[in-house]
């Protein structure tokens, strides 16, 4: 288990109401769910695609700069001090 | 007779995008054109975009001011022009407080906002609906809007100036 | 006949104030479409080799989309040309707004000048009305003025394009605006526009677009309406814009920062999306039948940095924030209200100022040179003035307005290593170190460094559907990777050929490329019910290729070849030094080798083969 800070960005942050959060987690799986039980229904909708269970098209998960699925997907294995970075649809330039 | 419906809009809501007046002339025109639209949009510098309609008066000054008597009230309070009847004279526009009624330059025909709905169901932002005096009253308890409405009123209602 | 259009062209002599009006050729939109399609045809064909980009002889070009004013979702868009002043190469620049589609009310689809007038003049369009007039109410003013002086003529209802006081004094990468806060903002156009001594050009129509396919057209648009409001994008474009950039390139360590020497700032939280929302903003704005209102309206209540009016961009706040290392949010808005209202492009104002910064700490310029203005890093008060004194090159702002890469010619001292510019225009808000796909394009770009030519997105997040889609399963993942450098030469020329289409039929970038709502097929459907024009999608890739192949043409007779086609050696040589992306450099050579090979293009030269030529019939 690993203590890492997940900053939220944009609209997610608007529902988590905060910059961001420290969290134990596991894993990015362990980790969203985590969020969910902390955040609620609120965050699961508008985050989670309930099919899938995967974060929604065009939402990105970011472990220190580098896209999760880039790494291991939602299996990428968290460690201490990470910093993960949940952004809704946002791009350009 | 049943309260009178009309079109009114959020000045801070409204993106000032046109889709209104563009939907309105392509609904019953066949063109894009926002002077052959039954809405107008402004916009200003303070921030504010009007999507400005016919008020649906009680005592429709356009009706009184018609010569030709083109102007009725339909069972539904809808003031529609009889195209007819209506020979283009402009006194309708003229008599309109709220710069709400113009005539199409192709037709020759007076044409104003009949409360159809179209622009309304299109608004990206729901900043337009249809309402009655009443109801816009309810909805806006603190009586946020008329003041904006007020500020900008001489040059929204400019009788013709800035059609 | 094409439906949808103005149906004729003003071709416009200032020198001998003579007006012509021609109707739009329908080959040549068959060959080459509207706006930025027909321009780059038609400029090729009237600027002479070895033309003065502020001489009379240079040729400015405006033009509508073919489906400008149409209600496609951001069908608002208009495109200026010229030889630019800025690069000495192709210069073209875009804007969103009401003009275009107003211009085309009134019965045109574009406007071109030669020549110069002796003294200012504004052209006035009222429909079939065309005339030169006086600009003497005008010259010397702002933007905002202008706008207001000439609604106050000519009636409210008029829509205003003009130059500011920059555009009259020839600063290098002056601006045209239009409808007060919208900007065409690189190259240097403004400057041309002030080298005719053309101040701005008023335009009424209260005329009519009749459409190809009338009956079905609402029904069609409600379609492409409810897919953009419906697209996951919309809700954070309304609610952000495009602000919230700053948050997520911090992130990916692609923020311009320190001139370009990183891809993070400290401060990046102070002048990012949440930063503005809380308090600055009024409310979202649109331009003509756009869905996703990325405008904003916003304001500074009180201080020396007050003012009511557009809201910078991404671009801008990295611009005038991070890359003058500058976290004070309100002069960024300042000073991009400053830019807006004396007609200056933010990203080559920002990417001089932190030039110059730069040189600054490294003791190249001292206070004998500025004037005795402090450039330290972040120091938002000289930002503010140099924004004022660049616009009418006062003092050490003459130097700046000349822009990076010349005023590190003109002063040496070694300051030239530390100017950020490809073919002398500075690089956009894209640290390349962090996406290399962005590197390859601000060199690829027909208007030197510039992201939006290409604006290869794709790999920024990593869109994976749509790379899939658009070029399939065996691109991934690495062409969704952007630091991976394998791939991005395909990748941005599938983008050049779409954006160059998208630009000409008078569509955004945002909706298109991102998020990637509509792509060809969507366009080939606009064209038939609104224009009646039946252009297959492969058609449409024909022709955006042909664009793109056309602009490296002109460049090439302005002496452009594959060693023009360079990063400054900070990106390709010195490792990003923090962030998520340390340790990364562009790897240019081998992005533009298999660039040029996608593209057809000889591996040594740049230039087009023979065979490429002939294929695309140029």
């Amino acid at each position: 288990m690993a203590t890492v800070t997940v900053r939220f960005f944009a609209t997610v942050r608007e529902i988590t109401g905060t910059k961001s959060i420290e969290i134990e987690a596991e894993d990015i799986n362990d980790m969203l769910t985590k969020l969910g039980q902390t955040y609620g229904k609120s965050f699961t909708n508008a985050v989670i695609d309930s099919s899938s269970g995967q974060l929604k098209r065009f939402y990105s998960c970011m472990v220190n700069g580098k896209r999760i699925e880039l790494i291991d997907g939602y299996q990428t294995r968290l460690k201490d001090k990470d910093v993960v970075a949940l952004f809704p649809p946002v791009g350009g330039g | 007779m049943s309260a009178l419906k009309f079109v009114f809009g959020s000045p801070t809501v409204c993106t000032g995008c046109m889709i209104c007046a563009n939907a309105c002339s392509m609904f019953y025109f066949k063109v894009i054109s926002p002077t052959r639209a039954r809405v107008r949009v402004m916009r200003f510098e303070d921030g504010l975009d009007f999507p400005l309609f016919c008020r649906n008066c009680e005592d429709a000054p356009c009706k009184e001011a018609c010569p030709e008597g083109a102007i009725s009230r339909t069972s539904k309070g809808v003031l529609t022009v009889n195209n007819t009847r209506c020979n283009g004279c402009g006194s309708c526009v003229k008599a309109c407080p709220y710069d709400a009624i113009s005539v199409n330059p192709d037709s020759g025909k007076a044409i104003k906002c009949i409360q159809c709905g179209e622009c309304v169901k299109r608004c990206p932002v729901e900043a337009i609906w249809i309402t009655t005096q009443k109801e816009l009253a309810d909805k806006d308890k603190n009586g946020r809007l008329p003041p904006l409405y007020d500020k900008h009123k001489a040059e929204l209602y400019s009788r013709g100036e800035f059609l | 006949m094409i439906k949808g259009v103005g149906g004729q062209g003003l071709y416009i002599d200032l020198t001998s104030q003579s007006i012509k009006k021609k109707p739009l050729d329908e080959q040549v939109v068959r060959k080459y479409l509207l706006g930025a399609g027909f321009l780059s045809r038609t400029l090729f064909d009237m600027i002479p080799d070895g033309t003065d980009p502020l001489g009379q002889e240079n040729v400015l070009g405006f033009a509508t989309g073919l489906l400008t004013g149409s209600m496609f979702p951001q069908s608002s868009r208009h495109v200026i040309a010229a030889l630019s002043p800025l690069t000495g190469i192709w210069g073209e620049s875009h804007a969103a707004g009401f003009w275009g589609p107003e211009l085309k009310l009134a019965g045109y689809d574009s406007i071109i000048f030669t020549g110069a007038a002796r003294k200012p003049v504004y052209l006035r369009i009222q429909d079939s009305t065309v005339e030169l007039l006086d600009a003497s109410s005008v010259w010397g003013h702002d933007v905002f003025e202008t706008d207001t002086i000439l609604k106050a003529k000519h009636g409210r209802n008029c829509r205003v394009l003009s130059i500011g006081q920059a555009g009259e004094n020839l600063v290098r990468f002056a601006a045209v605006m239009n409808d007060r806060d919208r900007a065409s903002a690189r190259s240097g156009i403004g400057a041309v526009m002030g080298s005719k001594n053309l101040k701005a050009i008023c335009v009424r129509g209260t005329g009519k677009l009749e459409v190809a396919e009338p009956r079905t057209y609402l029904k069609e648009m409600d379609e492409l309406h409810r897919r953009m409001l419906a697209n996951p994008f919309t809700p954070g474009r309304a609610e952000f814009g495009t602000t919230s950039l700053i948050e997520l390139m911090q992130h990916i360590g692609r923020l311009p920062t320190y001139n370009m020497r990183q891809g993070v700032f400290d401060g990046y939280d102070k002048i990012g999306g949440h930063a503005i929302n809380q308090g600055h903003l009024i409310k979202p704005r649109a331009d003509w039948s756009c869905l996703q209102r990325c405008g904003r309206f916003t304001c500074v209540s009180e201080g020396p940095y007050a003012y009511t009016g557009g809201s910078p961009e991404f671009e801008s706040q990295a611009a005038l924030g991070s890359r003058c290392g500058n976290a004070n949010l309100e002069s960024v808005l300042y000073s991009h209200h400053l830019a807006n209202q004396y007609g200056m492009d933010t990203i080559s104002l920002g990417g001089t100022i932190s030039w110059a910064m730069e040189a600054w700490e490294e003791g190249l310029l001292t206070e004998d040179d500025t004037g005795g203005i402090d450039l330290g890093w972040g120091n938002h008060e000289s930002i503010v003035k140099l924004t004022k004194m660049i616009a009418f090159r006062e003092g050490f702002g003459d130097l700046l307005a000349e822009g990076s890469a010349r005023a590190a010619e003109k002063i040496g001292r070694g300051s030239e290593r530390l100017v950020m510019a490809v073919k002398k225009q500075e690089i956009a808000g894209q640290e390349p170190r962090a996406q290399k796909s962005m590197g390859l394009a601000a060199v690829t770009a027909a208007r030197g460094a510039d992201h939006l030519y290409g604006f290869p997105v794709l790999d920024e997040v990593g869109f994976d559907d749509e790379i899939r889609k658009r070029f399939g399963e065996q691109y991934l993942p690495q062409m969704a990777d952007r630091l991976d450098p394998t791939y991005k030469g395909i990748m941005v020329k599938e983008c050049e050929d779409f954006m160059v289409v998208v630009e000409s039929v008078g569509l955004c970038k945002y909706g298109t490329q991102i998020p990637p709502e509509f792509y060809y097929a969507d366009i080939a459907l606009g064209l038939k019910i609104h224009n009646g024009l039946d252009i297959s999608v492969q058609q449409l890739k024909t022709i955006g290729e042909r664009i793109v192949n056309l602009n490296r043409l002109f460049n090439a007779r302005f002496g452009i070849t594959r060693k023009d086609d360079a990063l400054p050696d900070r990106l390709t040589k010195e490792k990003a030094p923090v962030g998520p992306s340390k340790g990364q450099v562009v790897e240019l050579d081998r992005m533009l080798d298999e660039y040029y090979s996608s593209r057809g293009w000889n591996l040594k030269t740049g230039l087009p083969l023979k065979s490429t030529l002939k294929k695309l019939a140029l």
